[in-house]
């Protein structure tokens, strides 16, 4: 337990009713998504409590989050602060620790229209914020982690990829000018701010600091608590009047797909046909989306049940269905619609491809276009057991996320055979591209059991194997070396990246009080 | 610099490639003339002169560009300093066009890398009309804006990975070219260093980028290129003041129809088409391109919906006016300058002001610019600007170029300082600060981002060793 | 079902957070996104479904005991089963079921439920009401132009809500069941409250003997079918009660039956009731009124990792419920205009005075109707109506609160309006 004069200056800060030291609420903080892998891998009965924290707090303003930092540097009293906290790298690795719940600080405090940014605090999600720009003719970037989780976790702490990536990008080359409460408690403008007021740009003067904040991965909430951010927005293709509307009853809903939207869902026999497609598609700037999946992603993307996902698998879905990408093509003008599908065809046809809407094999409705643009895809791998997580992440270009995903395919069938994870015959990825086919990454969502020791360490022992292979077949960096441990393994072989990490971490933490469950420990000052 | 250490300086960099005559020296010479140029070869060198200064507390000044220095950012501010001219490595080591990225050394130049990428059916992203001598490198690493917003999704574009030396002596390739693997196993499994972020959990690329050469001694780049247009057009207007084309350039963006998309006012015109003309007080200029399948009917819905934005909005857009065609434009993009400089030609000297704001200040800060420039007895019609979008059209690069014969020198400089200090006071951003403008640029900043930046400063040049005196660093190892 | 049979549904919550909001493809604005009162008045994430079902599992793993504030948290959830329609979106959970095991478990174990719900609990046995008002004054809002049936195989079952607090709604209801002609019975100040402030708190042992015993009496009086007017018997009569007494009786809601009023032409909306209206979908009568099929049958692995059920499992995520009733009946009413809100049908946003929350947390409760309100006004309607008395009352004190222009009715009296029946 916290001392009673520390728990009382905590309660000073942010008033009676926003702390929390209760067992039974401390638990809803310490239970996370995918600690049972952590717990089977050590012997224990697979579960998802992990650390808990010996309070929790929410915080109103900068001013409190900084007070709370602050207080956390003088008592040596280690710190995380989270969104809507989905994942082990929310959670606390030092048991004398608090969260920092920052659920109360949720306003949209900008929308610059003609300059193409939102200023958003952290619990802002992101389907509220894209509800919120389509008046403007906007919308951001939204990660894959889905629509009710925080825009601006990803884009200052966590990776980026999304569903609208060809056109949105990736979350850590969207981000303008942020507001950040560092490790020791001072409080640091990136950017424009400190000389107009305005966030429209995040480096500088000189070098920029976003180099500190994060990398191609997040700080994982290890380097202090973001409090603002201003993150790039992109043009909302549909005209004025659009509205976001949904009639009918779940899961049926309809939706209002905008003029001069088309999906498609081109399918190519081999991989190097897939490929080519790829990259001349991206390269020509015609589609929103360019996603690919596995055949059995595929049943689940535009179905509404796991029961008809596994119908459309066993009614034949597997047979049709190689290796695919979904697009929607999304224009503003028809003119602009009419040249993008008339090319979409050609290079369909250049590379022997077909479209498996236009057969039949799958049919969005009209509701899955909605889902698309709103990141919601990615959730529907939830449905075959409730628990998927991803191996692999690489990110570099398309070439090697299709190597990624062949060299993939046979170490996944070894534990498909072997009973463990869940069966796409080893072909099950998430390949997008990025900025217009400027880069692609590939990660290998996996299904297992959280709630079998068989099936958690099936999975670690495949993503073990996976990490591997990427260190020794040169495939990138997986999203999770992250934590001390696995920096240690793998950056040996990669320049040996982690020191300076360290370096900086030691430089803005320097009573090592951020919480480094998912980023490193820095060397502590004497 | 005493003899012994020149000596051991020559002997890992070999006598021809070290220099301390007065001749080179003086060519070199910043507030204060260097002890010595060197011109490495390769990075082990680089590494051991590194090692070599943190040792012997010897400044370094790392300098890629040649030709006429107008923002002396890589001339030595500290006395006894070596400059290390890395002109002599100048391969371009990789051009992939599939992947539409290059990889190149700090020596290769604008026209070198173009003629070498167009083999490829590539063309560089890169700014205008840079001088002959600018180093690639160079330009990346300094942020210096390109013509095609379109293509520039981050600050960072069109820089990607790089291979830098620390202050420290460490190496590290920054971007998915880290590893894991060498980069020949990177390409083997497909990659071409695209990823410019990471390793890991930090951007080491995005510090070493806006350093001016404080951070790091970069040896090589991968840099963004873009496919050559098969076919292409260019879309002028013109106007009294950039809020006439606002409306229009804020639509555009929204769009990404256009490839070039900057204004330049009469004066720039002037002196960059080396002509008597006259210009409106304005030009907007719009390059749309389409390339591979289709590439006429590409070409044409991006010219047509571009010109239904162009009516919606009042601008009159038309290839060519009486004064200038779209041929004169197309001449002077995707091509280095003629030497010496084209900004040296309209006056024989010149001062660059550079600043990022957003596209509905432009006009403002212009007009606050040229009302400085009165009160300096400065003449008007010497200031060119340069307005071009970046980040897609979210935050926008003005530059001003203050253009003097040697009589107006006083009042030229006094327009530099007065100038710049009017634009810092209303809210300019100066994020690549050179020359005066620095130390006020630093105090408007919060303590707290100084403090910040040289703990960074402290992890990659504990010493003080690479070009001290610059930005906000100014302690001398 | 147990929080033991729980226990793996309880530790496959991903901690996703969509249990806060309502399913995010009908998100039309961020002010009106969420579906959690619970959660959006304490923020502590142990408030939302998801949180609760994790408290839960703590619970039965021996983690944490029941102190008073984990019982504040199990407590301050009106049940309202907006947390489970938006997981089930992805997830093969039930949040809303874990919840209240988890109140089970605590009254089993003697530490809940809240004192306040003790009290009215022993209100009920004593005065077949939990407002403690007297049995005998329960027929009391009967007017002497209602006409019943005492021999009637249908009982119109008021509801102790309507009985005393929101009479309106009982005269209005009875007013238009004589208006169509249909014969009906009451119970008189025989009828004992249905069960549900006793069954949502997690007295389920005192619930049961009064569910048994309400059906016993049903039967014996040959009770066919029960109109109600209030979601909240409604949702214990058709959807709790066969759970744990099984019974043939047809139930019907006043929203339904005076539906088919109007298809049969048995009544006839002449008076314009010139009013803007926006219609709130009470919990009970939407999403939580599909029944709870128990379901027996094999678990089969298809896919590896994947399971399906034979025979397949019913879905329950709230499409079942009555949403488009009184809506059907609403835009029959002449001179009356529907907007909608955002939160509408299975991802109503709840009023806030379920689950025992009214009783035990008034202020939360009250607050949630503010919020409620404050989407009404949004859609510049000036009034706001619903089915249930207990939506009602909830609205009526939070329209005070607020000093709003809008009014309150229920659905039963617009229809009395309009068939000219108020005179």
């Amino acid at each position: 337990m916290l001392e009673k004069n520390v728990y009382s200056a905590f309660e000073k800060i942010v008033g009676e009713r926003n702390i929390s030291q209760d067992l039974a609420v401390m638990d809803s903080y310490a239970f996370q998504w995918c600690n049972e892998i952590e717990s089977a891998q050590r012997g224990e009965e697979p579960q998802r409590f992990g650390v808990r924290p010996l309070a929790v707090v929410l915080p109103k303003s900068t001013e409190e989050v900084q007070a709370i930092v602050r207080f956390c540097n003088e008592h040596d009293i280690g710190y995380k602060a989270f969104c809507t906290g989905m994942g082990p790298w929310a959670g606390l690795s030092n048991p004398r620790a608090i969260q920092i719940d920052l659920r109360r600080m949720n306003r949209i405090l900008e929308i610059d229209e003609k300059n193409m940014y939102a200023v958003i605090e952290p619990y802002v999600t992101n389907a509220q914020l894209q509800s919120e720009l389509f008046e403007f003719g906007l919308m951001h970037h939204a990660q894959g982690a889905g629509p009710q989780t925080s825009p601006l976790a990803s884009h200052t702490s966590f990776v980026g990829p999304g569903f609208t990536s060809p056109y949105t990008g990736f979350s850590g080359r969207n981000v303008l000018g942020v507001e950040w409460v560092l490790p020791d408690g001072e409080i640091i403008r990136l950017g424009s701010y400190d000389h107009n007021g305005k966030w429209f740009t995040g480096d500088g003067p000189g070098i920029s600091l976003r180099g500190i904040m994060r990398g191609w991965l997040g700080a994982y909430g290890g380097l202090g608590v973001f409090t603002k951010a201003a993150i790039r927005l992109f043009s909302w293709p549909a005209p004025k009047e659009w509205k976001w509307k949904t009639s009918g009853t779940i899961p049926e809903y309809d939706w209002d797909i905008p003029p001069f939207w088309k999906m498609y869902v081109l399918n190519f026999e081999e991989w190097e046909e897939y490929q080519n497609a790829m990259y001349e598609l991206s390269d020509r700037e015609v589609t929103m989306v360019a996603t690919t999946s596995a055949p059995e992603g595929l049943a689940a993307l535009f179905t509404n049940t796991k029961q008809e996902a596994i119908e459309s698998i066993f009614a034949g879905l597997l047979a049709k269905t190689r290796n695919y990408i979904v697009m929607l093509v999304a224009a503003h003008t028809e003119r602009e619609f009419e040249f993008r599908t008339k090319l979409v065809r050609l290079i369909m046809e250049k590379y022997g491809g077909n479209d498996l809407i236009e057969e039949g094999v799958t049919i969005p409705k009209p509701m899955h276009y909605g889902e698309t643009v709103r990141n919601m895809l990615g959730g529907h791998a939830f449905r075959f057991s409730n628990c998927f997580q991803s191996t692999h992440g690489g990110m570099d270009t398309i070439a090697m996320a299709v190597r990624l995903a062949q060299l993939n395919q046979p170490v996944k069938q070894k534990y498909i055979d072997k009973g463990v994870i869940g069966d796409d015959r080893g072909l099950g990825v998430w390949i997008t591209s990025y900025e217009s086919g400027h880069m692609a990454h590939m990660e290998t969502p996996t299904v297992y059991d959280p709630t079998s020791i068989e099936s958690c360490l099936g999975y670690a022992a495949f993503q073990d194997e996976c990490n591997q292979m990427d260190l020794d077949e040169a495939l990138g960096m997986p999203f999770f070396i992250v934590g001390d441990d696995v920096h240690n393994f793998y950056a040996e072989r990669t320049m040996h990246y982690a020191n300076w990490i360290r370096k900086i971490k030691a430089a803005f933490d320097p009573n090592g009080v951020s919480d480094p469950s998912h980023y490193v420990k820095g060397e502590r000052k004497k | 610099m005493n003899e012994t250490q020149i000596a051991e300086v020559e002997q890992f960099l070999g006598r021809h490639s070290v220099s301390n005559s007065e001749e080179i020296l003086s060519v070199y010479s910043g507030n204060e003339p260097p002890s010595l140029v060197v011109w490495p070869t390769c990075t082990e060198e680089i590494v051991k002169l590194v090692k070599w200064a943190n040792k012997n507390s010897i400044p370094l000044v790392p300098i890629s560009s040649a030709g006429p220095k107008l923002r002396g950012s890589s001339l030595p501010k500290v006395e006894n300093a070596i400059v290390i001219d890395l002109s002599k490595m100048r391969k371009i080591l990789r051009i992939d066009s599939k992947n539409k990225v290059a990889m190149i050394e700090p020596g290769v130049t604008y026209d070198h890398l173009i003629s070498e990428l167009k083999k490829e059916g590539l063309r560089p992203l890169m700014p205008l009309l840079p001088k002959a001598s600018k180093s690639v490198l160079a330009s990346c690493l300094d942020r210096e804006p390109i013509t095609t917003p379109r293509f520039h999704w981050d600050t960072t574009d069109p820089l990607l990975c790089t291979e830098t030396v620390f202050g420290t002596g460490d190496v590290l390739r920054t971007g998915a070219a880290a590893g894991p693997g060498t980069l020949e196993e990177q390409w083997e499994s497909g990659q071409a260093q695209k990823n410019p972020q990471g390793p890991s959990q930090f951007d080491p690329f995005r510090l070493v980028q806006g350093s001016q050469g404080t951070i790091g001694i970069v040896t090589w780049i991968s840099m963004k290129c873009e496919k050559l247009p098969d076919k292409q057009l260019f879309l002028l207007a013109q106007g009294d003041d950039l809020n006439s084309f606002q409306e229009f350039n804020y639509a555009l963006y929204r769009r990404r129809l256009a490839d070039e998309h900057f204004m330049l006012n009469s004066i720039s015109l002037k002196a960059i088409l080396s002509t008597k003309k006259l210009y409106s007080p304005w030009t907007l200029v719009i390059g749309v391109s389409g390339h591979g399948m289709l590439a006429d009917e590409e070409l044409e819905y991006r010219v047509n919906d571009i010109r239904d934005i162009g009516l919606e909005t009042n601008v009159d857009l038309q290839e060519n006016f009486d004064a200038l065609r779209s041929s004169e434009i197309e001449n002077i993009l995707n091509r280095s300058s003629r030497v010496p400089y084209w900004k040296l030609d309209l006056a024989g000297n010149c001062l660059e002001v550079m600043f990022t704001t957003t596209l509905d200040r432009a006009q403002g800060f212009y007009a606050m610019f040229c009302g400085v420039a009165e009160e300096c007895n400065f003449p008007v019609d010497q200031i060119g600007a340069y307005i071009q979008p970046m980040n897609q059209g979210t935050n926008t690069h003005i530059g001003f170029d203050i253009f003097y014969n040697l009589d107006d020198t006083e009042s030229a400089i006094s327009l530099l300082a007065k100038g710049q200090k009017k634009l810092l006071d209303e809210g300019a951003y100066f994020s690549r600060p050179y020359g005066i403008i620095t130390d006020a640029v630093f105090e408007k900043a919060s303590p707290t981002t100084v403090t910040a930046m040289k703990r960074v400063k402290a992890i990659f040049d504990p010493n003080n060793i690479l070009n001290p005196g610059t930005l906000c660093f100014k302690e001398v190892p | 079902m147990t929080l033991g049979e729980f226990e793996n549904m309880m530790d496959s919550c991903v901690r996703c957070s969509k249990c806060k909001f309502i399913p995010q493809l009908v998100i039309q604005s961020k002010r009106f996104s969420s579906i959690c009162p619970s959660i959006d008045y304490f923020n502590f994430h142990a408030y939302s479904g998801g949180g609760r079902m994790i408290v839960a599992s703590a619970y039965h793993k021996g983690r944490v005991k029941l102190t008073p504030e984990m019982l504040d948290v199990i407590y301050s959830c009106t049940n309202c089963g907006g947390c489970e329609v938006s997981c089930k979106w992805v997830y093969e959970l039930e949040p809303n079921e874990a919840i209240h095991e988890l109140r089970v478990a605590a009254v089993e174990s003697g530490a809940g439920p809240m004192p306040n719900h003790k009290k009215y609990i022993e209100l009920v046995e004593r005065n077949k009401n939990p407002y403690g008002e007297d049995p005998k004054k329960r027929p009391g809002w009967l007017t002497d132009d209602i006409t019943t049936n005492e021999s009637s195989s249908t009982l119109y079952f008021v509801g102790c809500t309507a009985s005393y607090r929101r009479e309106e709604i009982a005269v209005a209801t009875a007013k238009i069941l004589n208006s169509a002609g249909e014969d009906f019975r009451l119970m008189g100040s025989d009828e004992m409250c249905c069960g549900s402030p006793v069954y949502r708190v997690g007295d389920e042992k005192k619930a049961k003997e009064i569910m048994k015993s309400n059906i016993q009496q049903f039967k014996e009086a040959g009770i066919e079918t029960i109109i109600t007017s209030c979601s909240g018997c409604y949702n214990m009569l058709k959807v709790e009660y066969p759970r744990f007494v099984e019974h043939d009786i047809e139930v019907v809601h006043t929203s339904q039956i005076i539906e088919e009023f109007l298809r049969d032409g048995k009544i006839k909306l002449s008076e314009k009731v010139p009013m803007k209206v926006t219609y709130h979908d009470p919990c009970h009568l939407g999403r939580m009124a599909e029944p709870y099929i128990p379901w027996e049958g094999e678990k089969i692995e298809v896919l590896s990792q994947v399971y399906i059920y034979d025979p397949p499992k019913p879905e329950r995520r709230g499409a079942g419920g009555v949403y488009d009733a009184p809506r059907n009946v609403l835009k029959q009413i002449p001179g009356l205009e529907l907007v909608e809100m955002e939160r509408i049908r299975e991802y109503s946003y709840c009023c806030g005075a379920g689950g025992g929350c009214k009783s035990a947390y008034p202020d939360f409760s009250l607050w949630a109707s503010n919020e409620r309100l404050e989407e009404a006004e949004s859609t510049g309607a000036s009034t706001l109506v619903s089915a249930c008395p207990f939506c009602g009352t909830n609205f009526k004190d939070g329209i005070e609160s607020r000093k709003s222009k809008m009014e309150y009715f229920d659905l039963t009296e617009l229809v009395l309006r309009s068939i000219g029946g108020s005179k």
